[in-house]
């Protein structure tokens, strides 16, 4: 290791370096979480004013109420499926490019694009294309099948619409790591597979799967942590979490507690809550995928 | 289509507000000599002289509203410090009004807040107690203005405890716009609309089984018609008063009141006359009724002269009519809108600038102009009694519906207004228990209103021990 050159002169020069990332973090990261964990013990009004110490109460509160319960069960139905959907749908996609030989680039701008679409303009527009009364989607799904498509008053249909826009959202994202760890796949393998006379569903299970296994892992990472966190513009634009909670996320519940409701002190303690979930399921996806995921020889 | 019109607008609003800026640059360099008072003279060019011109002052005016209000708000602001001795006004949108109200409370907490904050109307309790407000009766000196012009029920709405805590600026209530032309198509008299609920959901019934719209009747699913319709039959939300002497500790849901509306409003919904579209969806409702699939409207009067731009666009004519009331009877209609705000801890000069500023905008002149870029209503009398005068409301006779509402309204606890701090929530609770309602047939409209009344009474409950 000795004879590697040194990227750094000595080691202020390497704490410089390295300041202005720390000083970022630490500024916007641990301190706001620090006061968060803070502020989960106290109750308050408005934004801060007038902070009384109220131990776990806050907690304790959380635990017991239903409305919490379901939204806990909401955000844990909706991550599986917008995770797996999202998943299953984006390398359904990867493939098709990866095999076409024609015109690769221009699928996989197609692909990629809703992702560069900021998430609160897909759902506002979204919104007006599937709105019950008012969409054009809606329009015609319900002239073609004659069912009901009124997602503003049946709950279950609201997380189907509010989970399949996630996905959509997402897909890009997916595509573009995807796509590039098939590329990466060497040609040969490919080659002396199709020789053995291995068919396509077969070799995207058997070969092409297990080779792009860590990328795979990176994603449901990342998907899960969207699924948590990043679909609180589809909630707030499209259902404001009803009908009755159906939608009622954690990360928009805790939003709305926070700055709608004015219960900073009770959204905090779900902040942390969150938190926790959320660190606990990265622990155990990382712990289940590094026995599974190949990390080359 | 949308999109040149608002680019044509957005040309309009920008070219507005450079003129506007040339002419304060011009004015700016003949300064007029501070000269005391002028407020009651309605002009636009009196000065408030207690700038003496030398030091140059800027306040900040934190508002909630986007697009071409916004943009009226800023042509506003240029045309004030023209005529402003040394005063400068930066005015900014802060989103929507939860946000302001965020925002604003986070910089007074640091130190470094607005001079005016615009807050919604029922922030108004949260706003008192948040502790981060002076009443604007404390700082505008009672030498430069004269209450007695004001509307008194505007005035009843933000008077706490005898004490005006901020000024009235956009103030709307409920009306229901409908299309002539599809009241015609229908054999429905477009020159006599309903104004009974009963008469409501008839007229819909006829202008759906004659084919003329999908649906009767739309308007957002917004708290704010219910507290109208409580007002309109004299029952308070809340006890105290509707908080208003004290606490309120208890709310009304399950009155007869309440049953008459959430009976009518479900059935509507039930017999297919009602569109639903959405929460607090102001938009769809727009467009539901700008694009014929109903040709009733309940909205804010403070649309009226976009909603007009939009008829004509559309091809038909507007016509506007009293909230419609269960019975004939009308005890009148609440207060909505939005106050401006001065925050606590501002230096003199800054809050003298900011009551200079809050006494030039309710000059009637800047009223007029207010009201008719938009609809909210003049807070002043002697604004409406000059447009009058000059013949405006005969040319716009929907403008006056609004009026005429506003002043047939009794001064009641019930027509005052609630205050509580948890209103933003009960809001919520209110909409999203009106869905449970129409969700499905287990829920009737009996058990839907025990639980927001239930729910109601615990956000109050929650919210009088913070502040005990």
């Amino acid at each position: 290791m000795a004879e590697f050159t040194k990227p750094y002169d000595s080691k202020l020069q390497a704490g410089l370096l390295l300041l202005p990332t720390a000083i970022v973090l630490v500024a916007f990261l641990y301190y706001p979480a620090i006061e968060t964990f803070r502020l989960s013990f106290f109750q308050t009004l408005l934004l801060g004013t007038k902070q009384t110490f109220v131990g776990i109460e806050n907690y304790a509160t959380l635990f017991s109420s239903t409305e919490y319960q379901k939204s806990f069960l909401v955000s844990v139905v909706f991550a599986a499926v917008v995770v797996v959907g999202a998943l299953a749908v984006s390398l359904f996609v990867s493939y098709l490019i990866f095999e076409v030989d024609v015109g690769e680039s221009t699928y996989l701008l197609a692909a990629i694009w809703p992702y560069a679409l900021p998430t609160a303009v897909a759902a506002t527009v979204l919104m007006f294309m599937l709105h019950p009364n008012l969409g054009i989607v809606s329009h015609y799904l319900e002239a073609w099948t004659g069912y009901e498509f009124n997602w503003f008053t049946n709950g279950p249909l609201a997380l189907v619409v509010v989970a399949v826009v996630a996905i959509w959202k997402q897909l890009g994202y997916n595509i573009i790591f995807l796509v590039a760890a098939l590329n990466n796949i060497p040609e040969t393998l490919t080659e002396s597979a199709k020789i053995d006379g291995v068919s396509r569903i077969t070799m995207l299970y058997r070969v092409y799967i297990p080779l792009i296994s860590p990328t795979l892992t990176f994603l449901v990472v990342m998907n899960t942590i969207y699924a948590f966190f990043g679909a609180f513009p589809l909630v707030d634009l499209m259902t404001s979490g009803g009908p009755s909670n159906a939608t009622n996320l954690l990360i928009f519940k805790l939003y709305r507690d926070a700055f709608a409701f004015s219960s900073l002190g009770k959204a905090s303690a779900e902040s942390v809550v969150l938190f926790v979930i959320v660190s606990i399921l990265m622990y155990v996806q990382l712990t289940i995928s590094g026995r599974r995921a190949h990390y080359g020889a | 289509m949308k999109k040149t019109k608002s680019r044509r607008r957005f040309l309009k609003g920008a070219g507005a507000a450079t003129i506007a800026g040339l002419a304060g640059c011009s004015q700016g360099q003949n300064q007029n000599d501070g000269q005391n008072g002028g407020q009651n003279d309605g002009q636009d060019s009196t000065t408030t002289g207690s700038n003496s011109g030398s030091g140059e002052t800027t306040i900040k005016f934190w508002h909630a509203m986007g697009g071409d209000l916004g943009k009226f708000i800023d042509t506003l602001a240029k045309d004030f410090e023209s005529q402003a001795d040394g005063i400068t006004l930066e005015a900014t949108q802060k989103g929507s009004y939860r946000e302001t109200l965020n925002a604003t409370t986070t910089a007074v907490q640091s130190g470094n807040p607005p001079a005016i904050a615009q807050i919604f109307e029922i922030g108004t309790q949260l706003a008192i107690d948040s502790g981060a407000f002076t009443p604007v009766e404390d700082i505008i000196p009672s030498d430069q203005i004269n209450y007695d012009n004001y509307l008194d029920s505007v005035l009843d709405y933000y008077r706490v405890d005898g004490k005006l805590n901020s000024m009235p600026f956009n103030s709307s209530n409920a009306i229901f716009y409908y299309n002539k032309n599809a009241f015609e198509e229908a054999g429905l008299d477009p020159e006599n609309p309903p104004t009974t609920f009963q008469g409501i959901t008839e007229a819909s019934q006829t202008l759906v089984d004659e084919g003329v719209t999908d649906k009767g009747v739309t308007w957002p699913n917004h708290s704010w018609f219910v507290e109208q319709w409580f007002a309109e039959q004299d029952q308070v939300f809340v006890n105290k008063e509707n908080g208003r002497t004290g606490r309120a500790t208890e709310s009304y849901f399950e009155s007869d009141a309440s049953k008459a509306v959430f009976e009518w409003w479900t059935d509507l919904y039930d017999q297919g006359l009602y569109l639903n579209p959405g929460i607090e969806a102001w938009s769809e409702a727009q467009q539901a009724f700008l694009t014929k699939k109903v040709g009733i409207l309940g909205y804010s009067t403070s649309s009226i002269a976009p909603m007009q731009e939009g008829a004509e666009k559309n091809g038909f004519e507007l016509g506007t009519v009293q909230l419609p009331v269960p019975n004939d009877q009308r005890k009148g209609v609440v207060i909505g809108g939005a106050s401006l705000w001065t925050p606590s801890g501002l230096s003199d000069a800054k809050q003298q600038a900011a009551a200079d500023f809050l006494v030039w905008l309710s000059q009637p002149e800047q009223q007029k102009r207010w009201h008719k870029n938009t609809g909210y209503f003049p807070v002043r009398e002697e604004a409406i009694t000059q447009l009058e005068e000059e013949g405006f409301y005969d040319e716009n006779p929907n403008f006056l519906t609004a009026i005429d509402q506003l002043r047939a309204t009794e001064d009641s606890p019930a027509t005052r207004g609630a205050l509580m701090g948890p209103f933003t929530k009960v809001r919520t609770i209110v909409e999203e228990g009106y869905v449970s309602m129409i969700q499905d047939s287990s829920t009737d409209v009996a058990s839907g209103l025990q639980s927001i009344d239930a729910d109601v009474e615990d956000a109050l409950k929650a919210y009088n021990q913070k502040v005990s």
